[in-house]
């Protein structure tokens, strides 16, 4: 099944290093989103249905945590899982993140396989067999 | 447990993002090898300025010659070197910069939360082999794509 994906980050580069990431995780055919903020995501939340979103979190304008929170405030947006990639480390932040409601958190710098064991872990399982073969020994970017 | 060095966690935060994210090989040198020097005389440097604030304040400033970043952007993004944009190099270069803070503080203190401001290009207006202000950090290492200078200033 087709998924539709968010990704949140104010660096491109890292925008397209994630999309190929997770295409190669089995979600080759999933539809994507790109925002470089937590505002623009929100306008791209509430035009479109999306399965999960990606973020960052230090961003300009409304960081990661802030996006989660506002998400949390709305009826329709706050059953959208949300995945947190970040290289914010300290154990303080990473419990601020899963106690505000994100799903799921990957510490930056990450290998393709901890960007797919979260997933799975969210969204299930892929069917898309040829992608996901392709990164079990890490993914071609 | 015994408090790791700013400059012993600065090398495992540059080594674990550029072996990871970019899929380089580095080692680390006292001071740019004689072989080096061209690259970084006749090559555009780029900078890129960090500050973070917390129980210690300051900044971390990544200097990388632009061919080498290239090199950089080119492996961090799947794509021939030929092919990276103005766009994609400062882009890489504030990442590079980001994420090499970020684990920095992971590493040396993982109990305290460091804030990072939002990474930024800086002119090179000085010579980037100058001596750094004294009480600096300052790390040279040698990458496969060519060399590379990382500062932390309190």
């Amino acid at each position: 099944m087709a998924h539709t994906i968010l990704i949140v980050d104010d660096s491109p580069p890292m925008r397209a290093v994630i999309r190929k990431t997770i295409k190669a995780s089995g979600y080759g055919d999933s539809l994507f989103f790109e925002a470089n903020n937590g505002e623009e995501a929100l306008s791209i939340l509430r035009a479109n249905w999306l399965d999960l979103v990606v973020t960052d979190y230090n961003m300009p304008n409304m960081n990661g945590m802030e996006l989660i929170a506002e998400m949390k405030k709305d009826d329709i947006l706050q059953a959208v899982p949300v995945l947190v990639i970040t290289t914010e480390g300290s154990s303080q932040k990473v419990n601020e993140f899963l106690t505000c409601g994100a799903a799921g958190y990957v510490k930056k710098p990450f290998t393709p396989e901890e960007i797919r064991e979260q997933i799975i872990a969210i969204l299930g399982e892929s069917h898309d067999e040829d992608d996901a073969a392709g990164s079990a020994e890490g993914c071609d970017f | 447990m015994m408090k790791m060095t700013l400059q012993a966690a600065l090398k495992d935060a540059i080594s674990k993002v550029l072996e990871t994210m970019f899929f380089s090989s580095l080692e680390f040198t006292d001071a740019p090898l004689p072989e080096e020097w061209k690259a970084w005389r006749r090559n555009r440097v780029l900078a890129c300025r960090l500050e973070f604030t917390g129980p210690l304040g300051g900044s971390v400033t990544v200097l990388v010659p632009d061919l080498a970043l290239a090199a950089l952007a080119a492996g961090f993004m799947g794509m021939e070197t030929r092919e990276v944009t103005e766009d994609q190099l400062t882009g890489t270069m504030m990442e590079l910069t980001n994420m090499i803070t970020g684990n920095l503080f992971s590493i040396y203190d993982p109990e305290t939360v460091y804030k990072l401001d939002i990474p930024r290009i800086i002119p090179v207006q000085e010579d980037p082999l100058r001596q750094d202000r004294a009480g600096s950090t300052v790390c040279f290492l040698r990458t496969t794509e060519g060399p590379m200078k990382v500062t932390i200033t309190k």
